[in-house]
């Protein structure tokens, strides 16, 4: 498709959606927790207070249990806006970020329960790690700029 | 973007925005500004054990609270200045604007547009723009994102003419229950293609079963990138979830202009790793968790698998204080360079009624490897920190020192300051 085709359908396609969206009434999310949590350092496990899920929110899927750390993807794919009800886009950029030249375990040392990731003498282990699942480096440091941190060594 | 452009752009918007000072007082406006030194001995290209003293300046901006008022304003950057002459930070950028974004938010009709630098995570979307992302709620059954601009990714890369990221993801959801995504990407460096992906995720909840699963076709090398499917299930107070992901090196990291080293080599090969395991939870009480981690990684060219396990516990008290640890093992078959064994221990306390400080945390760290690494084969890192409010609540100063010993540095000592200042005019 030539490119001005493709410019006009884009274009075409984004009033479409906000007059539909104007038409449009639905439930929404709140924008905020509708109470202010004080959990001091535990995490939030939702199922504390909420069913398993209801009509708009699989709340088990957000519940910080230990592993959270390692298994939130999916649930921050899926339903960003939960998200967003307790944490600000500068939470995320604390590990997810297009060039942070601080480890998050070093710009924050005083929340060791937060598991960021890269903890201690990560030098040696990412080799190792590295070796076993390079999936998982990809995701942060596959691009020109977030793999500016690789390069010293890696060229 | 050089430091000092990028700090008049920042303070730029912002002072625009005081100009409406009079009608936008009504807006919650959050400031947070944390200042950090950075102490530590490195090789120079001209010194051995030189002194780094690095000072770094972390600022955030929340103008105005999604929800509530409908424009709002977000940035955040930080930026460093070495305060020692020396050329450790020779080849590295000296800072970054992380996002400045105006968004519009209609809780109503359920409208969210964003303009400016921001992170999309959208389906087989997870990058930095300079651009427009616009999300709606059609019905309670459909929702459409789509976003248009230039990759953050490239600005280094081959000038920034031609460059452009677009795509979008269509949802489809009934309730909470079930929910579907198909997502496509697009990123051109140069006017060429750079990376082409096209995607489906979904979300599915059966009772007290959840099964989680997206899948990502790579429409330049045209071929499957990556399956990786999750399911999670409760038995009382025990959590399982089972995993597995199955990725095509070719195509996961054959991402064009876009690649980089290390992984660029990675993309010419045809091999593919899957990795499966389950990780489970048990809540012994409120303030008591244990946990397994179980987890494999097979390589099909290669013929070498890999196994970890680990044991996790934590406990927390009412407040601010709680310890917690980790005991791993990796183990990789008849290699033994991916051997390693990894132990830790944390701890964290709310101190009241002491003069010096009001929260104090340690983290110990041990590892174990199964082939020397520059001679050493093992290492260990220690971290303390505290920190203490001063004079108001919004201004809190934290000491933290490091030590680590182990192959790449031995007997190293860190320190950091930094003073953090939170404003709100709430």
């Amino acid at each position: 498709m030539p490119s001005y085709l493709k410019m006009k359908s884009g274009i075409f396609l984004l009033l479409l959606i906000m007059t539909l969206a104007a038409c449009a009434t639905v439930y929404q999310l709140p924008a905020k927790h509708p109470e202010e949590l004080d959990l001091g350092s535990r995490l939030p496990i939702c199922t504390d207070c909420h069913e398993s899920r209801d009509d708009n929110i699989t709340y088990e899927l957000f519940s910080h249990i230990s592993t959270w750390y390692d298994n939130h993807r999916f649930a921050a794919y899926q339903q960003e806006q939960v998200c967003n009800m307790c944490h600000q886009q500068s939470y995320c950029n604390e590990c997810h970020a297009v060039r942070v030249e601080l480890k998050p375990s070093d710009k924050i040392p005083d929340q060791p329960y937060r598991q960021m990731p890269h903890r201690g003498d990560y030098l040696s282990r990412h080799a190792i790690e590295g070796r076993i699942n390079p999936t998982s480096c990809f995701r942060c440091h596959g691009n020109p700029k977030t793999a500016e941190t690789c390069a010293p060594c890696h060229g | 973007m050089k430091v000092g452009k990028l700090w008049v752009v920042f303070l730029g918007v912002f002072l625009l925005f005081s100009n409406y000072l009079d009608t936008a007082k009504a807006a919650n406006v959050s400031i947070r500004s944390e200042t950090m030194v950075r102490f530590f001995e490195r090789d120079t290209s001209s010194k051995t054990d030189a002194l780094i003293v690095p000072a770094y300046q972390f600022l955030e901006i929340d103008w105005g609270e999604p929800g509530i008022n409908p424009l709002t304003f977000h940035a955040n950057a930080w930026g460093r200045f070495d305060l020692t002459d020396n050329d450790f930070f020779e080849d590295q950028a000296d800072g970054e604007l992380l996002y400045g974004y105006l968004q519009y938010q209609s809780v109503e009709k359920g409208i969210i547009a964003r303009l400016g630098r921001q992170s999309v995570v959208a389906g087989v979307t997870n990058e930095s723009l300079n651009g427009l992302y616009l999300k709606a709620l059609f019905s309670p059954l459909i929702d459409l994102s789509v976003y248009g601009g230039r990759p953050v990714s490239l600005d280094d890369t081959d000038g920034r003419d031609g460059d452009s990221i677009y795509g979008g993801r269509l949802g489809f959801r009934l309730a909470a229950r079930y929910n579907i995504g198909v997502s496509y990407k697009m990123i051109k460096n140069d006017s060429t293609d750079a990376e082409e992906m096209v995607g489906v995720d979904f979300g599915l909840s059966f009772n007290k079963l959840f099964i989680n699963g997206t899948s990502s076709y790579n429409l330049i090398t045209e071929g499957f990138a990556e399956h990786s499917y999750e399911a999670l299930f409760g038995v009382a107070k025990t959590r399982f979830n089972l995993f597995y992901q199955l990725f095509a090196f070719e195509d996961y990291f054959g991402t064009g202009a876009n690649n980089a080293n290390p992984f660029r080599i990675l993309a010419q090969t045809s091999e593919e790793l899957s990795t499966y395991g389950v990780d489970i939870t048990h809540n012994f009480s409120e303030s008591v968790e244990g946990g397994i981690k179980l987890a494999r990684n097979d390589y099909d060219l290669l013929g070498e698998a890999s196994n970890y396990g680990a044991l996790t516990a934590m406990w927390h008290a009412d407040d601010l204080s709680g310890i917690g640890g980790e005991f791993g093992v990796s183990r990789g078959g008849e290699n033994d360079r991916n051997d390693m064994l990894l132990a830790r221990i944390y701890g964290y306390k709310e101190i009241t009624g002491n003069r010096l400080l009001d929260q104090l945390s340690c983290d110990l760290l041990y590892a174990k490897y199964g082939e020397p690494i520059f001679g050493e084969d093992t290492s260990i890192f220690l971290s303390v920190a505290g920190s203490r409010k001063i004079v108001t609540n919004n201004l809190r100063l934290k000491v933290s020192a490091d030590y680590e010993s182990g192959p790449y540095f031995d007997n190293d000592f860190r320190g950091m300051l930094s003073l953090i200042y939170l404003y709100s005019n709430q």
